[in-house]
C-alpha cells in the first residue's frame, strides 16, 4: 500500500450517477475524492469533425477494433475513432455459462463514463412505472414515488438540457424540455396517422442534446456522430458537465486510472471505512478513505465491487444479509421492429449538410392503464426510430443510368423496440473463482437469458412495428423479432434492488445499503424494476435525491 | 491514394449489395496494405500484382462502363492491390466473375469482353445486370436449410459482384464523396423542417 487519504466522501465513477454525486456533495462543501477506472477526457480526444479519410483506416477495419474489443465492437457506437475509450476486452474480461451468451457492451474506460457515447434518450418514469406490481401484479414496487422523484427531475433537466415535445402522457411525464428537433415529414406523416389511426404518441425524441445554449453550452450544430465528443459541449457528457463543476469547487479530486477492487470495512463497528483500487498504470494497490462511500460504477461494476468485498461478517458479499445481491439482472430487450418505405416528399440525400443526433419516439402503447392488456405478455415498450433518407445503392444497372439511379432518393422509416425486462432472481451474477482480469480483480460470471415475458414482447414489437408502419402508409414493410437480451444488453439495472424490506432488498429508497449506513450505490444497481423508458434520465435524479439524503445524515451524525 | 478512395465507405454500409461484408471492406485490414496501395496506384510504371494483364484491361474497361470516371479515379488498381492480400476465396471469385463475364462475351459475339465495341459490351453489361440472382435480394432471407447449400452463382451474381468492387472503390474517393454532397462544413445553425403548408394528415 502506497496511498493513504481521506476524504468527506469517495465517490467511484464518473458517468451520469457520479458525476452528479460529486457535484451535488462538492458544492456542498464537502470534500470528494471521485476514482474513475479510466483516463481523464480531454477535447482533443474529440472527433466528430474528422473525415474517415484522415483515419489510420477510414474507420473500415472493424478488425482493428476487434483485435482488443471483440465485445465493445458489438456497439456500433465503438469504432475506429474511439475504441479506445473502452476497455480492452481481453484485459477485463468476464464469463458466462457456455449456454447463455451475454454481451457487456458499452464498458467505458474514460472520465465521463456511458455519457461519453450514450443514445442520450431522456425520459421520465411514472407511477405507472414505479407501482409496476399493483397494476399487473409482477415483482415489486418500488420503494419511492413519482412525487418523491418529480422535484429531482425538474432539478436535472435543467441542467443537463432535454428537448422534447410536451404530450402530457399519463404514462410518460414531460420533462422541463428545450424545444424540440423537428421531425421529417414522413415522421409528421406517421405522427399523424398513428395518433388517428392507433391512438399512439410520436414524438420528437426526447434527447439531451441541447437546442439553445445553457450554462456556458452551445446548441447542437448538427454536424452528426455525438458518441465521437462535441466540441460544443452540447450533449450531456458528464466529463464537461457536472464532474468538471466538482472539480471547479476546489472540494473534489479527481483520481484517475483506479480500479476499485473492494469496499475496506471497519469491521467493529460495520462501517465502511474506504476503498482499495488498483491503479491501472502501475498496477499497485491503493487505500483511501471517508465518511461515506458512494457507488456509482456502473450497475455490473458497482456490485462486483460489493461481491468483491466479502469479508468474515459479510461472508456472502457486502450488503448482502438479503441474499438478493447480484440478483433480478434486467436489461432492455430491443430486438423486435421494423421498417418501410414511404414518399420521399422531395428530399434528397446527400452526404454533406447537417444531421439530426435522434429521430422519434414512440410512447408505450401496450398494456397502459386503462387500455387493453396483452395475453402474451406483461410490461411494455416503447420504439425509438428514425428515417432514413439514402441514395439507392442498390440501383440496377450501370454506367451514366446507375449514377443518375443513385440518385434516386429512398425514404424509410425505421422503429426499434425497447422493452422492460421483468426481474428474474434466476437472471444473476456471481464472481468467478476461476478468472481475474489484468489487475488481478476477480471477474463477474454473468447469467442471463430472455424468458417468455421478453419472447413474446419481443414477437409484438414485430407485429406492432408492422401495424404502426402500416397505419402511416409504409411500403415494403419489413419486421424483425430476433432473440435479444443477451447479445444486445443495455441498460443493466436492479442487481441490489432498492425495498422498503431488508430481507427482500439491498438498498432503501435514498440507495443507502440496509447493512452498511455509510455505504451508497448510486447507479441504475437500485432500480426495484426497469421501466422501458430509457434509464439514465432517473439514474441521474434519484442520485441527486439520495445525495441529499447523504448530506442531512451526515449533518445529523448518522454517517 | 488509396486513402482518398476509401474515404467514404462508411456511407456505403448502407447500401445491401454493398454491404460491409463484401470482400471491398476487408481489404482494407492493415496500414501495409493501404501504404502499399498508395505506392503502387501512385506509380507510373504500374504493372498488376494479381491480376494478369487481360484480365486488368477487362476490369478497366468494365470499370469505366460500370462507373464511368473509374479510370480516372484508377479503381482497376486499388482493386488489384486489394485482392493481391484478400482470401483466396475472394481472389477467386473475383476472377470467376471476370471469366463468366468474357464466357458470356464469347457465347454472344464470339470475343472475349474487351475486344468487344462499347455497344456490344453495353449489351453484355444490360442482359447481366437484368438476369435473375441466385438469392432473392429483397428479402436477403432464405431457409436454413438453402443457407446451408451453395448456390450456383448465376450471371447476375458475377456481375453485381464486379460492380460492388467498382462502385465501392469509386464512391470512397473524395471525388466520388464530393459527386455525392460532401462539402466538409461541419457546422449548420438549424436542421430543415417540413416545407409542406399544407402539412402531412
Amino acid at each position: 500500500m502506497t496511498q493513504k487519504q481521506s476524504f468527506d466522501v469517495l465517490v467511484i465513477g464518473s458517468g451520469a450517477s457520479g458525476g452528479w454525486a460529486c457535484k451535488r456533495l462538492a458544492e456542498a462543501g464537502l470534500k470528494v475524492a471521485l476514482l474513475e477506472a479510466g483516463r481523464p477526457q480531454s477535447f482533443k480526444n474529440f472527433t466528430e469533425h474528422q473525415p474517415p479519410f484522415e483515419l489510420k483506416y477510414r474507420n473500415l477495419v472493424p478488425e482493428v477494433v476487434r483485435k482488443t474489443r471483440p465485445i465493445q465492437s458489438e456497439f456500433d457506437i465503438c469504432t475506429e475513432y474511439n475504441y479506445e475509450w473502452f476497455c480492452n476486452d481481453l484485459e477485463e474480461p468476464y464469463s458466462t455459462p457456455a449456454d447463455k451468451p451475454f454481451h457487456w457492451l458499452g464498458r467505458l474506460r474514460m472520465t465521463g463514463g456511458r455519457t461519453n457515447v450514450w443514445g442520450r434518450v431522456s425520459l421520465r418514469f411514472s407511477d405507472f412505472d414505479l407501482k409496476s406490481a399493483d397494476f399487473d401484479g409482477y415483482g415489486e414496487n418500488w420503494p419511492l414515488s413519482y412525487k418523491d422523484i418529480e422535484p429531482y427531475y425538474d432539478l436535472v433537466e435543467n441542467y443537463v438540457g432535454i428537448c422534447g415535445l410536451a404530450e402530457g402522457l399519463a404514462e410518460l411525464p414531460d420533462s422541463k424540455f428545450q424545444p424540440p428537433m423537428p421531425l421529417t415529414c414522413q415522421e409528421l406523416l406517421l405522427r399523424n396517422r398513428a395518433k388517428e389511426k392507433l391512438g399512439w404518441t410520436v414524438t420528437p425524441a426526447r434527447s439531451a442534446n441541447l437546442t439553445r445554449p445553457l450554462n456556458g453550452r452551445g446548441a447542437c450544430h448538427y454536424c452528426g456522430p455525438c458518441e465521437r465528443g462535441c466540441q460544443t459541449r452540447s450533449y450531456f457528457n458528464s466529463a464537461f458537465t457536472t464532474v468538471a463543476d466538482a472539480i471547479q469547487t476546489g472540494n473534489c479530486t479527481l483520481i484517475s486510472n483506479a480500479m476499485v477492487y473492494r469496499v475496506l470495512m471497519d469491521a467493529d463497528r460495520n462501517r465502511a471505512r474506504g476503498v482499495l483500487y488498483i491503479d491501472r498504470n502501475t498496477r499497485q494497490p491503493h487505500e483511501i478513505y471517508a465518511r461515506g462511500i458512494v457507488l456509482c460504477a456502473q450497475a455490473q461494476e458497482s456490485v462486483r465491487i460489493l461481491l468483491n468485498s466479502a469479508n468474515r461478517q459479510h461472508a456472502n458479499g457486502l450488503a448482502n444479509s438479503s441474499g438478493v445481491l447480484g440478483h433480478y439482472l434486467t436489461a432492455h430487450v430491443r430486438t423486435g421492429g421494423g421498417s418501410g418505405e414511404f414518399p420521399t416528399f422531395d428530399a434528397k440525400p446527400t452526404l454533406g449538410g447537417p444531421k439530426r443526433p435522434l429521430g422519434f419516439y414512440v410512447a408505450r402503447f401496450r398494456n397502459t392503464k386503462g387500455g387493453p392488456r396483452s395475453k402474451n405478455f406483461l410490461r411494455g415498450y416503447g420504439f425509438e426510430g428514425d428515417t432514413e433518407l439514402s441514395f439507392n445503392w442498390s440501383a440496377p444497372s450501370f454506367g451514366e443510368t446507375y449514377k443518375k439511379a443513385l440518385r434516386d432518393p429512398r425514404a424509410q422509416v425505421n422503429v426499434q423496440g425497447f422493452g422492460e425486462v421483468l426481474p428474474r432472481w434466476d437472471n444473476y451474477l456471481e464472481i468467478d473463482r476461476k478468472l481475474v482480469d489484468h489487475y488481478g480483480i476477480p471477474v463477474l460470471k454473468i447469467h442471463m437469458s430472455d424468458g417468455p415475458n421478453e419472447q413474446a414482447m419481443i414477437k409484438d414489437m414485430a407485429e406492432s412495428a408492422g401495424e404502426l408502419l402500416q397505419a402511416a402508409g409504409a411500403k415494403n414493410i419489413r419486421t424483425f423479432a430476433n432473440p435479444s437480451a443477451p447479445r444486445w444488453a443495455v441498460h443493466e439495472a436492479g442487481i441490489a434492488r432498492m425495498g422498503n424490506d431488508p430481507k427482500k432488498s439491498v438498498l432503501t429508497q435514498f440507495q443507502q445499503t440496509h447493512d452498511v449506513r455509510n455505504l451508497f450505490v448510486m447507479d441504475a444497481s437500485g432500480f426495484t424494476s426497469n421501466p422501458c423508458q430509457n434509464p439514465t434520465l432517473t439514474i441521474m435524479a434519484l442520485c441527486v435525491r439520495s445525495c441529499d439524503y447523504l448530506m442531512d445524515e451526515m449533518k445529523r451524525g448518522n454517517i | 491514394m488509396v486513402q482518398s478512395l476509401l474515404a467514404s465507405m462508411g456511407a456505403l454500409a448502407a447500401c445491401p449489395q454493398i454491404a460491409s461484408s463484401h470482400p471491398v471492406f476487408r481489404h482494407l485490414s492493415d496500414a501495409e496494405t493501404l501504404s502499399k496501395a498508395d505506392a503502387k496506384a501512385a506509380a507510373t510504371n504500374w504493372v498488376p500484382e494479381f491480376l494478369d494483364s487481360h484480365q486488368n484491361q477487362t476490369l478497366v474497361l468494365l470499370s469505366e462502363r460500370i462507373v464511368p470516371g473509374s479510370s480516372q479515379a484508377q479503381v482497376n488498381r486499388i482493386i488489384d492491390l486489394l485482392l493481391t492480400v484478400d482470401t483466396a476465396e475472394n481472389r477467386r471469385k473475383f476472377t470467376d466473375s471476370l471469366l463468366a463475364i468474357d464466357v458470356e462475351s464469347r457465347k454472344r459475339f464470339v470475343r472475349v469482353f474487351k475486344a468487344l465495341s462499347a455497344d456490344q459490351q453495353d449489351e453484355i453489361l444490360t442482359s447481366l445486370a437484368a438476369g435473375k440472382p441466385s438469392v432473392d435480394q429483397d428479402s436477403g432471407r432464405r431457409s436454413i436449410k438453402k443457407r446451408l447449400q451453395q448456390p450456383a452463382l448465376t450471371l447476375r451474381d458475377h456481375f453485381e459482384n464486379v460492380k460492388a468492387w467498382i462502385v465501392g472503390t469509386y464512391y470512397s474517393s473524395e471525388v466520388g464523396m464530393r459527386e455525392l454532397g460532401w462539402t466538409g462544413d461541419v457546422y449548420f445553425v438549424e436542421l430543415p423542417t417540413c416545407p409542406h403548408p399544407e402539412g402531412h394528415e
